[in-house]
């Protein structure tokens, strides 16, 4: 699987490569018990530094992405529960997205084929592979 | 002598040469230090001055062998030094110029046409390389049976002043060259290709055969040391030019073998692939230097020539950098001093206090008149072999091992009719002054006091 970090973009570079696997967890090009590349050695290969790296992978542990062992490095672990916190911040994006949708007047069923549409994009990308 | 020194140079020559010659072929998408798009390598205006760049480098090539002849002139160590640090920096900065000329060109082309590929800001990974890297090099192993051979030298060499030194050469070397194996299981790997599995042949590819290159040099390296060794031992001064000269030119050639092995069978993996990914650094080589402060490497790899640059965007880089502009010259300059000072040498002979001084750069001597058995008059010095010294056309000063006597100090100037002769219980000295008369003076001043 591919990471690309934008070093121009305004996005911090450890969100970036938390999105980057929470991408690869979603479309299924990382299944659960997948093995990580380990801080270090992740860091050489991008060339950011060894902090950034720890961050994404401490912040991506937080949420119940991956599991650290001290003696495997990371790896991916069984899908978290889409709750809480998750849902809170699905349902303020989304009403924010719903809100400005419809302040540029699209309609409900334009609005829900983009959503399918996407939904099938990311899971087509990992059938890829 | 002059051989030596020809072969050194014409290599040097020779090196700056070939390198540029490659940095003029697509590698990675660039060419001469300019990101280009693969269906444009073939543009006849790309072809064109990559065609003058090429003719252009043969040139200062023959240029910078003119001055070989003044080789066989220049007699003084010091002037050799000066001499040659001038002629590098010389095809240093014409390389350098050369580069930045045709490089300038082609991306001026590449303007016109905006024949712009990639991402300038994206860096692309792929974790299964990431991950699989440590895995790819050749063990460590490789390097235990040269190592082991270095240690036996260097714990047989206990005593014995050469082969303790060689010995310790050998280890050493091993070591440089295991440093450079890490180096390269460290390399970073990038995407290439949106297939995982070019990926990993291409890092694979690169990462095998360095790691091959280093243990096999590892391993010339101990065998030289030991024929060094052998050609000291037997006082065969051809044997010990052919092994420097023989080690120098086989690890030039397997790096070059090696570069341009990985180089064509990793162009070969990216030309069959569908969907390479393309990136474009020009922004950061600007003026054929790395700078790039979003990348924390240090040493990055060079785009013309092989090896490693440092990355100037990094502290350690930028230190590195000013550091050697200004270290190198003030390093060449203490040598051109330190020889110049033994160039114009004089010997010189004391004695006050019972103790008999000899004044000389570096190598000066006090011994006391009770210590000395004999003092006698020959009218040669035997060759034999240097173990720390200098040895010129004009004079050899220092410690030497001298056929028919053994431990001995030279500071003899060569062409003399006569030496002194000290002999003290477990050395000999040599003198002579710069003419005939002084050391007939300094021996009769001996033989005075000595009465």
């Amino acid at each position: 699987m591919l990471i690309r970090l934008d070093m121009a973009s305004d996005v911090p570079i450890y969100q970036q490569l938390r999105n980057q696997i929470v991408l690869g967890i979603g479309s299924g090009k990382l299944k659960e018990g997948d093995s990580l590349p380990t801080v270090r050695q992740l860091a050489e290969d991008t060339g950011v530094n060894v902090m950034t790296v720890n961050k994404a992978y401490a912040l991506l542990k937080n949420e119940g992405f991956l599991e650290i062992d001290r003696r495997h490095g990371a790896k991916v672990s069984r899908a978290p529960a889409a709750d809480g916190d998750f849902c809170q911040r699905l349902e303020a994006e989304l009403s924010l997205l719903i809100a400005e949708a419809r302040a540029r007047n699209m309609d409900r069923d334009t609005f829900l084929a983009v959503c399918h549409r996407f939904y099938d994009n990311i899971i087509s990308r990992g059938g890829n592979e | 002598m002059p051989i030596i020194l020809i072969t050194v140079f014409i290599t040097i020559a020779g090196v700056f040469y070939a390198s540029l010659q490659m940095a003029a072929n697509p590698r990675n998408n660039v060419i001469l230090n300019t990101t280009l798009p693969r269906e444009v390598h073939k543009d006849p205006r790309v072809l064109e001055i990559v065609k003058g760049f090429k003719k252009a480098n043969f040139l200062v090539f023959l240029a910078s062998l003119v001055p070989t002849p003044l080789l066989f002139f220049i007699r003084q160590p010091s002037l050799m030094i000066l001499f040659l640090s001038v002629w590098i920096a010389a095809i240093f900065l014409a390389s350098n110029w050369l580069v930045n000329k045709y490089s300038g060109r082609l991306s001026a082309l590449k303007r016109e046409n905006e024949w712009f590929v990639g991402n300038t800001r994206t860096i692309t990974v792929d974790l299964e390389v990431t991950k699989a890297k440590s895995m790819m090099a050749v063990s460590k192993l490789w390097f235990l049976p040269s190592l082991a051979a270095a240690l036996v030298f260097l714990l047989l060499g206990f005593g014995e002043q050469v082969n303790l030194f060689l010995g310790a050469a050998a280890v050493l070397g091993v070591m440089v060259y295991y440093f450079l194996y890490i180096l390269t299981t460290r390399e970073r790997a990038r995407a290439y290709s949106e297939d995982t599995e070019i990926n990993m042949a291409v890092t694979r590819t690169s990462i095998r055969y360095w790691s091959i290159c280093w243990a096999a040099l590892a391993a010339v390296h101990v065998f030289d040391m030991i024929i060094m060794l052998i050609a000291i031992r037997n006082n065969n001064e051809m044997l010990s030019i052919i092994g420097v000269v023989s080690m120098v030119l086989v690890s030039l050639a397997a790096i070059f073998l090696t570069h341009g092995k990985i180089r064509s069978s990793q162009e070969r993996l990216l030309a069959g692939s569908q969907s390479s990914i393309c990136v474009d650094e020009d922004y950061y080589w600007r003026g054929g230097f790395y700078n790039n402060p979003n990348d924390s490497r240090v040493l990055v790899d060079k785009r013309i020539g092989i090896g490693q640059t440092v990355n100037l965007g990094t502290r350690t880089g930028k230190l590195v950098y000013y550091g050697s502009i200004i270290g190198l010259p003030v390093i060449l300059l203490a040598l051109f001093l330190v020889f110049l000072s033994l160039d114009s040498a004089n010997f010189e002979l004391t004695i006050t206090d019972n103790q008999v001084e000899i004044h000389a750069p570096i190598y000066g001597y006090e011994v006391p008149l009770s210590d000395i058995q004999s003092v006698s008059l020959v009218d040669t010095v035997p060759g034999g072999s240097r173990t720390n010294g200098a040895a010129t056309s004009k004079y050899r000063l220092g410690n030497f091992s001298i056929k028919g006597y053994g431990r001995s100090k030279l500071y003899v100037y060569d062409n003399q009719p006569q030496y002194i002769v000290l002999e003290l219980p477990d050395l000999y000295i040599f003198f002579s002054a710069r003419t005939p008369e002084q050391t007939q003076e300094y021996y009769e001043l001996l033989v005075d006091n000595l009465e």
